[in-house]
Parts: C-alpha cells; sequence; structure tokens
C-alpha cells in the first residue's frame, strides 16, 4: 500500500483533529457500546485524541491504547508503536522509553522504530540534562536553606 | 496544571535522572511504584492481567473515587462516554491527574513481554516485522493507524453532509440514499466521458495517482470491515456461550422452584393429616421448630414416611368399600371431597418458561421405551413439570419427571388398556377399556413409588400404588373412550353410547346423555374408518369431550361436533362439516379446533359456530391441542406438526440428526397421542417412546 504508511510518523500526531471530528469518532465509540466498540473504532478515538494538543485527551487516548494493547494481542506490537508517540507526545519520556524499547527488541530491522528510539533517546537525555541542572539548583538551594538555618540555629 | 502537579513533575523528574544516570532500564518501573501513596491499589489492580482497567475503576469506585458521576456508574467504559475529556477522566479526589492516569495507564512487564509473534509466518526465528506484515497485508490486515486514516474522510464527509443538511431537515442517512448514484465520483468532478475526450497527459498521470489513492483507501476500508466483520462473528460466538450459561441458569432455578413447590406440598399434606388426626404434639413449638429449623432434611424425611403412613392406614377401609356401591358410601364421598378441597386449595403456580428459550422446534428430551406398545393415551400438568402416560396392553399409569425425563411413580387399578387421561393440579382422570374411570391422587402415587423402589419388594408395590387411587366411578357398561374435568365436574363418554355428568366432590353420577342417535349415521363412515380399525380412537363413538362449567363440546363418531348446555342436558348447536368421525377437540374462549378421520382439521368460530379456517393432512388427524398462537396436531404420521395461527405456516418436530440414524434400524414409529401447553409439546409414540418438543 503505497499511498498509506502502515504507521504513523511522529510528526503525524502533532496535526490536531477539528472537534467536529473528534466528537464523531467519540460519538460513534458510544454508539457501538463503549468498551463493547469495535477495536479499530476505539482506536480512532484514541488516536484523535492523542492528536489532540491538549495534555489530558492524550492521556485519556493513552488509556485507551493501552486497553487496546491489553485485549488484543495480535495488536500488541501496532499499539507498543502508538503508545510510545503518545506517551512521548504527552511528556511521559519514562514510559515511551520502557515501550520503545521492547519494541525495539521485537523489531530491531524496522526503520521507523529505530527512529522513534532514537528520537526518545535524545529528548531523555535532553530532560536528564534539564534534570541535572534543575536537581543541582535544588541541591544547592537547599544546602544554602540548610545551612544559613544551621548557622542561625547557632 | 496545579502546584501539587509540578511538584511531582519535579520530583519525577529527580528521581527520573538519578535512575537514568544508575540504571538506565529500570528507570520506570522505579519511579512509578516509588510513590507509596497508591502503590498498593497499583499491586492490586495492575497485576491482573485481563481487564486490568476495568479493576482498577471498579476499585476506585470501591474507594469512592468515581469519575464525576455517581448516579450513572454503569460499568467502567461507560465513565468514558461521560467524560468529555481527558481531564474529567482522570479527575478524582485522591490523586493527580497525572498520577491517577500513570496508575490507569500502566502496563506491567508481565504482559508487556507477553508480545505473541506470528505463528502462521514463522520464517525468522519465528519473528514477523510490522513490515513484513505490511507487505504480508492480507493476512494481517491493514493496521489500526491505517484504519484510522480510512476512516477519517468518511468522518469528513458525514460532517459535511450534517453541515449541509443543517438548512432542510433530512438526516444524512436520507440523503445517502436518495444520491446512491451519484455517490461514486471521481475527483475533481471528473466523469469517465471527460477521460476519452482529454487529451492531457499531465492531466490523465494526476488523475490516475488519485484514483489509485482512493483505491487504496477502499482497499483499507474493505479489509476494516472485515476486520469488523470477523470481529463480529466472535462476539456472536462469545454471547452465544452467554445465553448458554443464563438458560442453565433458568433451568436450575426453575428445578429449584419446582423443589420448593413440592415441599411445600409435602409441608401442607403434613399439616392437614397432623389436624385431622389430631396428632399435634403438645410441645409442638419448642420441638417442632428446633427440627425445622436444624434439620430440614430429616424433617422431610418424616413427612415423607408420615404420609406413607396415612396411606396404608387409611387404605383397608378405602379398599374394603371400593367393592361396594360407591354411591352409597357417605365415608367415601366425605374423602372423594375432601380431596378434591384440598387439592383446589394449594394452587399456587409457578410457569415454567425454559421452554420458550429453546430453539424452536428442537427435541428437549425424550424417553424411550415409557411402554412396551405404543402409547394410548399421556397427560402432563405444567411444561418440564409432571407427565403421566398409558400404553396399549399395559394396564399401569406410569408418573414421570419431565424436567429430569425419570419415572417418578406408577399407579395400577385399572385391569384394561387406558383410553384417556386428564390431569388436573394433583389429580388424574383416567378412563380405561374396563369401563371403569378412576381418579387418582398422583403425590401419593409419587410418594408411595418412592417408598418402594428403595427396599424393592414386589409384595408392597401393587397395595401402596394402587393407593393412589383415590376413587373409581364405576357405571359405565363399556370402554371409555374420552374423559375431561372441568371444576367439579367430570365428563365421561362411553362405547355404550352414553356421556356421563359426575361430581367430583361427592363422587356421584349427576346426568347421563344418551348418544344412540349417533349410531344411525355411523355405517357410511366406518368404511372410510377400516383402514384405521386397529387404533381404538378411530372406532370410538365419542372421540372427544371437552367441558367448560356448564358448556359441554363433543365431537362423535359422524363427524357432528355437538355443544351442550349441561344444566338443560340438550344440544345448544351442532357444528357440521367433517366427513370422518372426530377424534379430538379443543376448544377456548374464541375457538373450537377439531381432528378427524377424514384428515382435516376444523378450526370454528365459537360464537357464530362458522367454519373459520381448515387445515388439510395426509394423513387422519389423531390428536390436536392448541393456544392463542399455535394449533400442535398429531395425525397418524412420525412427526407432531404445529401450525402458527400468525405465521400462517406449519412446522415439523422432526430433529434431523435423530431420523437419519433411527431410519434404517427400526420401521419409523408413529405419534400416537400428543399433548401441547405454552409451547411445549410432548408426544407419545407408537414405539412406547415420548418425546418433548420445544415449539
Amino acid at each position: 500500500m503505497p499511498a498509506l504508511n502502515f504507521l504513523p510518523e511522529l510528526q503525524d500526531v502533532y496535526e490536531p483533529l477539528y472537534p467536529e471530528q473528534l466528537q464523531a469518532l467519540h460519538q460513534q465509540v458510544v454508539q457501538e457500546g463503549g468498551e463493547l466498540a469495535s477495536i479499530q473504532s476505539r482506536f480512532n478515538y484514541a488516536w484523535g485524541l492523542i492528536k489532540s494538543a491538549d495534555v489530558n485527551d492524550q492521556r485519556l487516548g493513552i488509556k485507551l491504547l493501552t486497553d487496546i494493547y491489553k485485549e488484543e494481542p495480535t495488536r500488541r506490537r501496532e499499539c507498543l508503536y502508538y503508545l510510545t508517540i503518545g506517551c512521548y507526545k504527552s511528556g511521559e519520556y519514562s514510559m515511551a522509553k520502557r515501550y520503545v524499547d521492547k519494541l525495539h527488541e521485537h523489531e530491531p530491522n524496522n526503520k521507523q522504530v529505530q527512529t522513534l528510539k532514537k528520537m526518545v533517546e535524545d529528548k531523555i537525555q535532553k530532560e536528564t540534562v534539564k534534570g541535572v541542572v534543575v536537581a543541582t539548583g535544588v541541591i544547592a538551594a537547599v544546602a544554602t536553606i540548610a545551612g544559613f538555618m544551621f548557622r542561625k540555629k547557632k | 496544571m496545579s502546584s501539587h502537579d509540578q511538584l511531582t513533575h519535579l520530583g519525577k523528574s529527580l528521581s527520573l535522572t538519578a535512575s537514568t544516570l544508575l540504571n538506565p532500564s529500570q528507570a520506570d518501573d522505579h519511579s512509578l511504584t516509588s510513590n507509596p501513596q497508591y502503590k498498593s491499589i497499583l499491586h492490586e489492580a495492575v497485576n491482573k492481567n485481563e481487564g486490568g482497567a476495568g479493576t482498577l475503576i471498579r476499585k476506585m469506585k470501591d474507594l469512592n473515587l468515581p469519575f464525576q458521576d455517581k448516579e450513572q456508574d454503569k460499568s467502567g467504559f461507560q465513565d468514558l462516554s461521560l467524560a468529555k475529556d481527558g481531564k474529567s477522566y482522570f479527575n478524582n479526589r485522591y490523586t493527580d491527574l497525572r498520577t491517577s492516569f500513570k496508575i490507569m495507564t500502566h502496563l506491567n512487564d508481565e504482559i508487556l513481554n507477553d508480545i505473541p509473534s506470528d505463528v502462521s509466518k514463522s520464517t525468522d526465528n519465528g519473528r514477523k516485522t510490522i513490515k513484513a506484515a505490511a507487505e504480508n497485508a492480507t493476512d494481517q490486515g491493514p493496521s489500526l493507524f491505517q484504519g484510522f486514516e480510512a476512516s477519517i474522510p468518511i468522518i469528513d464527509q458525514l460532517l459535511t453532509y450534517d453541515a449541509n443538511d443543517d438548512d432542510d431537515d433530512s438526516g444524512p442517512l436520507m440523503l445517502n440514499t436518495t444520491e446512491a448514484e451519484e455517490k461514486f465520483l471521481l475527483p475533481n468532478g471528473f466523469t469517465q466521458e471527460l477521460i476519452g475526450r482529454s487529451y492531457s497527459v499531465n492531466v490523465l498521470r494526476d488523475l490516475s495517482k488519485q484514483v489509485t489513492t482512493q483505491l487504496d483507501f477502499l482497499e483499507v476500508q474493505k479489509r476494516l470491515a472485515e476486520n469488523e466483520i470477523n470481529e463480529l462473528d466472535l462476539k456472536i460466538a462469545k454471547l452465544k456461550i452467554k445465553r448458554d450459561n443464563v438458560f442453565s441458569k433458568i433451568a436450575t432455578v426453575e428445578e429449584n422452584e419446582f423443589f420448593l413447590q413440592d415441599s411445600l406440598g409435602l409441608v401442607q399434606d403434613r399439616l392437614d393429616f397432623l389436624v385431622e388426626y389430631g396428632l399435634e404434639a403438645s410441645d409442638d413449638k419448642t420441638d417442632e421448630e428446633s427440627t425445622i429449623l436444624g434439620a430440614g432434611r430429616k424433617g422431610a424425611g418424616s413427612v415423607s414416611t408420615g404420609l406413607g403412613n396415612e396411606v396404608s392406614s387409611t387404605h383397608p377401609s378405602k379398599d374394603g368399600s371400593k367393592y361396594l356401591s360407591a354411591d352409597s358410601n357417605g365415608d367415601i364421598a366425605d374423602k372423594l371431597g375432601q380431596f378434591y378441597h384440598n387439592q383446589n386449595r394449594n394452587s399456587r403456580k409457578i410457569t415454567p418458561t425454559l421452554q420458550q428459550y429453546f430453539e424452536k422446534g428442537s427435541m428437549i428430551n425424550t424417553i424411550q421405551k415409557a411402554h412396551d406398545d405404543n402409547i394410548t393415551c399421556l397427560d402432563f400438568d405444567l411444561p418440564f413439570g409432571t407427565l403421566c402416560t398409558a400404553g396399549h396392553l399395559d394396564h399401569v399409569i406410569k408418573i414421570w419427571d419431565l424436567s429430569r425425563s425419570k419415572q417418578i411413580g406408577r399407579m395400577t387399578g385399572h385391569v384394561a388398556t387406558v383410553n384417556c387421561m386428564q390431569i388436573t393440579n394433583n389429580m388424574l382422570v383416567s378412563g380405561g377399556k374396563d369401563a371403569l374411570l378412576k381418579l387418582w391422587n398422583l403425590n401419593v402415587g409419587v410418594q408411595s413409588f418412592r417408598n418402594v423402589l428403595p427396599t424393592n419388594n414386589s409384595n408392597l408395590e401393587p397395595i401402596s400404588s394402587s393407593a393412589s387411587c383415590i376413587h373409581t366411578f364405576d357405571s359405565h357398561v363399556d370402554e371409555i373412550t374420552s374423559v375431561t374435568v372441568a371444576g367439579e365436574n367430570l365428563i365421561s363418554g362411553s362405547q355404550d353410547r352414553t356421556i356421563r355428568q359426575w361430581d367430583i366432590p361427592s363422587g356421584k353420577c349427576l346426568q347421563t346423555i344418551d348418544l344412540s342417535f349417533v349410531a344411525i349415521a355411523s355405517p357410511p363412515i366406518q368404511v372410510t374408518d377400516s383402514p384405521f380399525l386397529t387404533t381404538t380412537k378411530a372406532t370410538a363413538i365419542i372421540g372427544a369431550l371437552q367441558c367448560f362449567d356448564a358448556a359441554l363440546a363433543t365431537g362423535t363418531r359422524d363427524g357432528i361436533v355437538r355443544l351442550w348446555d349441561l344444566r338443560a342436558g340438550k344440544v345448544v348447536r351442532a357444528l357440521e362439516g367433517h366427513s370422518g368421525s372426530i377424534t379430538c377437540l379443543k376448544f377456548d374462549n374464541k375457538n373450537i379446533v377439531t381432528g378427524s378421520i377424514d384428515k382435516t382439521v376444523r378450526i370454528w368460530d365459537l360464537r357464530s359456530g362458522i367454519l373459520s379456517d381448515m387445515l388439510t393432512f395426509e394423513k387422519p388427524v389423531l390428536s390436536v391441542d392448541f393456544d392463542k398462537n399455535k394449533i400442535a396436531i398429531a395425525t397418524h404420521d412420525e412427526a407432531c406438526k404445529v401450525y402458527d395461527r400468525q405465521l400462517n405456516n406449519l412446522q415439523t418436530c422432526t430433529s434431523t440428526d435423530e431420523a437419519s440414524t433411527s431410519d434404517p434400524t427400526i420401521p419409523v414409529s408413529t405419534v400416537e397421542t400428543m399433548s401441547y401447553q405454552n409451547g411445549y409439546l410432548v408426544e407419545g409414540r407408537s414405539d412406547g417412546t415420548i418425546n418433548s418438543w420445544a415449539v
């Protein structure tokens, strides 16, 4: 199938749907009976949610994906991919890393998985640097306060 | 985001930092489980592989952590339809959004590691890459993402339809149907004619590209639909299993109902017995109550033995007086009246419904070799209730439990073949070739059988089983061919050309109606009867009777159905039409249905006396029974027929596999008699088999 990628690119997830579209997807899930809805319509809604800009919507989308993951063993590989993207987008880099690592184990030769893995790792590195900076700052602050208080006590 | 959230975020990134520095692979687990606040919930809920989310949500509900709407908490996912966005979904009072999100979306290692490799194509170490799957799309089908991409255009389409439709009030569905022919369009407003006229290579190339894309879309959509069908099939299978479970639940509940009703009957009988004979114990209150409460089973046992005692103690007097004139004996009349009133008193009835959930026209149960020869008559009280049968040349009436298809009683007393019987409550009336009409107590018949069977004492058996005969109405001088009970009235028709009306409470014959004029019409019909002289019903003068209050309907050998007023003892109306002797009839408040040797079933309007419908068959009709919807018909054939009055179609009660297996080995047995009630049909066959069907 040349016209349609088998899996989405990471950029794809940054193009939000119109609210009406999302509403329609939601409506379909509800109509089909919530939990009883077919995997596809639930995924559609979940993916629509992940595409949204609101972090809480993204989380709900991830939740739905997790449900699909649990329910449908044959879809697990795919789901890992979507989950990684979803977690990446919503800022849960550790979760994203966990998923993408697992996916990479099973799909070592997949280009898309490799790129995704790389992006997640890069991001984590950046975050780590950020984290270290924050951490040192905090430690410094704490140390200063502590020192200050100690001195005061004395 | 709240400040708390930010704090958690800070803590999170701290721990993340630390763990990635120290041990990158365990970053996640550590950070997740390091928060003791929800550790226990997490462990309990997430460790369950299947339905983890559901359990979790339930858990949260238990902990009083609902998602906004408490009143509408139906199932876990219903919350999703209520939650307009992710915020309200994850919102709860105990943890912040992010934490609850994390709990709910956590996948534990076990489930994460459990990724099935495609077994179908185990080429490279049983591992199949997504890409390989993509190439082999026929196996795998499109990915979920492709499905998503393919369904977005459809949704867009719908949305535009919706937008257009806002002005004129026709729904999108209407629009779809009206524009069905114009629905298939080429992109950019191209038509097939335009293609033929176009000379621009670029435009055509463009078009072909677009069409290919669209084709791909369609292909994906098709696959999606196929997948959906497969999913639905799976769901249907699952639902079927569910249905079976619920079905068996109904079955057990109904069995329990029967059991309790039985027990209630026993208690009632025991009570009556105690009161009647003044055997009430003085320390009743303390002793009796404690035994009942403490050992119900023991109590029940003593009840049954007590009844056995009653039976044997009352037996001699009854036995002795049986050979006296029954009418003159006041004691008997008392007993009879008492019995009759008892029967009418405990009339609390359960209505079994299980047969409705069987597949229509399927066999529910079968009793092989219920009698040695053909079944002459049978009747049952309720679906899955008690069945009484009698066989040709077999003088015993057997009692069966239809739900277990097991014999639970036998009653002896007749000295020839039993021709006809009817059950009301726990009372059975039977009439036989011995010109005797007997009234039986089924409870006693069952209990004595129960008592006798374990000891296997053949000496006791005939005595105790004949004790179940409450009364013998002995006035007819020839075999009894039909019998009916309605209230206190018992009507019997005999070959001696009389119909007698009996009063059950007193045991007296109230009226004798002479039907000698019927014989005059019989000779010409005898010719058509001749091939079926073997069956008793074919030559019966009074083929069928039914009584309601003072109204009596008779079907006789001359083919005329007569409606009588019992108070005057006169014919009110005669329905003429049948050309052969009538074998069976039944009426309700609207119709009277009659079956005859002339191979027809006629349905008459009771008020006007006009024939409203007629069914013709290939064989003489032997038995007919009906309710509002269906008429069950037994002809001299291998299967019962059920005529649906609403749908106007005829259904046959044959199970295909059964017929094919039994056909070659033994000659086909035919249905001799049949009884139908509330979608439950019992047939008695010429080889002594009894089958029950759901219709």
